[in-house]
């Protein structure tokens, strides 16, 4: 039963995705270019202003954490920005002040939509729900959440190679030449994929519960509450099996790819 | 059916929702005594429908100068300034001035400004057949006058294209046949 709830939930992304990417091309009308400017400005915008602080911080953790408990040194400690930062914790942590951020206020403001009889008013005008607003706003949320993650990265590096320079008296030349010597194109690419498919499952997700696709009807503080919920169990089970395509190791190395 | 302006008087809210719902192909069926009058309204206007909508159908999101132009920007790709200046015309053709709907929240609107800028939207996009939905209700009696005005405007504009009044009461308007009689629609 549980099983079948699954493929059906499955289902119902992969076709509402499929439907998105063939229906891109309407992002050519001006309307529903507004719609993805007002939603870029919605979920970007609004997590870069909370991200610097806590992005800072959270690079100044790791370096401290890493200098003073496992008394690393300056490569070492490189060495865990990148696997923490740049490949782990930035698109994560991204991510859920995405949806913490945004994520919330759309869905809410999707439902309301519903609930006004917004929704049916442009059904019978003849406006697709599909193209004025689900197909600009999973754009926005993927495009958002890759500027998002980009920016975390940079203020998470940047703070914490400032800081593991002041406490390990090494200059953040030196540190900079490691970083760049032991980061790879393809934690670059691993990150941007991470960062992209985080985005858009984050925009199904909340799409399919505002706006109570596939019959989803519920009720505001329901949708909210399914909506957040939902695009945090997605993004961990993706990154879970993203890691294992990638690295053949799931939850931390305990699950290994067989030989 | 010979006339270009109707009404149908409706029992409930569900049965209004499935007439409009029919008349812009949303729902591919209908049923009842009327059946056969909707199909040929629907016919005739070749998937040329617009609704004036009873609260206008304004989005929230949007103030009431881009809510008037969206269906139109939408469907027909118009350029904003080409759109806003049609808009511009009925508007002052209605004896409104645009400043009264630009930059304005669409909350901010009183009932009768809502049906107003509905109206202008359901006009913009030079429908076949225009929908009326229950805009004589709720008003006064002075606010009703201005909604035959936009009606007669339209009748003028538009001479040959059909008007269906859609509402819970009949309302007094001498041009309008009945589509189907209360009893019949129950």
């Amino acid at each position: 039963m549980a099983a079948g709830v699954a493929y059906a939930g499955v289902r119902g992304y992969g076709g509402l995705l499929w439907d998105v990417l063939a229906r891109l091309n309407v992002l050519r009308r001006e309307p529903v270019r507004d719609v993805l400017v007002r939603q870029m400005r919605t979920a970007g915008m609004a997590t870069l202003s909370a991200m610097v602080v806590r992005a800072a911080g959270i690079g100044t953790l790791i370096i401290a954490y890493t200098t003073y408990v496992l008394a690393a040194d300056a490569a070492f400690a490189v060495r865990i920005l990148i696997w923490a930062v740049l490949r782990e914790i930035g698109p994560l942590f991204a991510v859920i002040m995405l949806v913490m951020r945004s994520g919330t206020a759309m869905a809410a403001e999707f439902a309301l939509m519903r609930e006004r009889g917004e929704l049916q008013a442009l059904r019978l005008s003849g406006i697709s729900i599909l193209d004025y607003i689900v197909v600009p706003t999973i754009v926005a949320m993927t495009a958002s959440n890759l500027a998002i993650t980009v920016y975390f990265q940079l203020l998470a590096v940047g703070g914490g190679m400032i800081v593991s320079a002041l406490l390990m008296e090494v200059s953040v030349y030196e540190l900079a030449e490691h970083f760049f010597a032991l980061a790879s194109v393809w934690d670059l690419i691993y990150t941007v994929v991470k960062s992209l498919a985080f985005g858009l499952l984050v925009g199904l997700v909340i799409c399919i519960h505002g706006l109570g696709i596939g019959g989803r009807q519920t009720t505001m503080p329901e949708a909210v509450s399914r909506a957040v919920m939902q695009s945090i169990v997605a993004v961990l089970l993706f990154n879970a099996v993203f890691a294992y395509l990638v690295f053949g190791v799931l939850f931390f190395g305990i699950v290994k790819a067989p030989a | 059916m010979k006339g270009l302006r109707y009404q149908l008087i409706v029992p409930t809210r569900p049965v209004r929702d499935a007439v409009l719902a029919f008349l812009t192909g949303l729902e591919p069926n209908t049923s009842g005594p009327f059946a056969d009058a909707l199909v040929e309204l629907r016919d005739s206007a070749r998937n040329n429908v617009a609704i004036a909508f009873e609260d206008g159908g304004l989005l929230q999101s949007l103030d009431a100068w881009a809510n008037m132009l969206l269906p139109v920007m939408y469907h027909a790709a118009q350029e904003t300034h080409a759109a806003g200046r049609r808009a511009r015309g009925i508007l002052t053709a209605l004896g409104r001035k645009p400043e009264d709907f630009i930059g304005r929240a669409a909350t901010s609107l009183s009932l009768y400004e809502r049906r107003l800028a509905g109206f202008v939207r359901a006009m913009l996009v030079e429908p076949e057949l225009l929908v009326l939905d229950r805009l004589f209700e709720d008003l006064g009696p002075e606010e009703r006058r201005g909604i035959a005005a936009c009606i007669e405007i339209f009748g003028r504009r538009y001479p040959m294209r059909r008007i269906l009044y859609v509402g819970f009461s009949e309302v007094p308007l001498p041009q309008f046949e009945p589509l189907a009689s209360p009893e019949v629609v129950q």
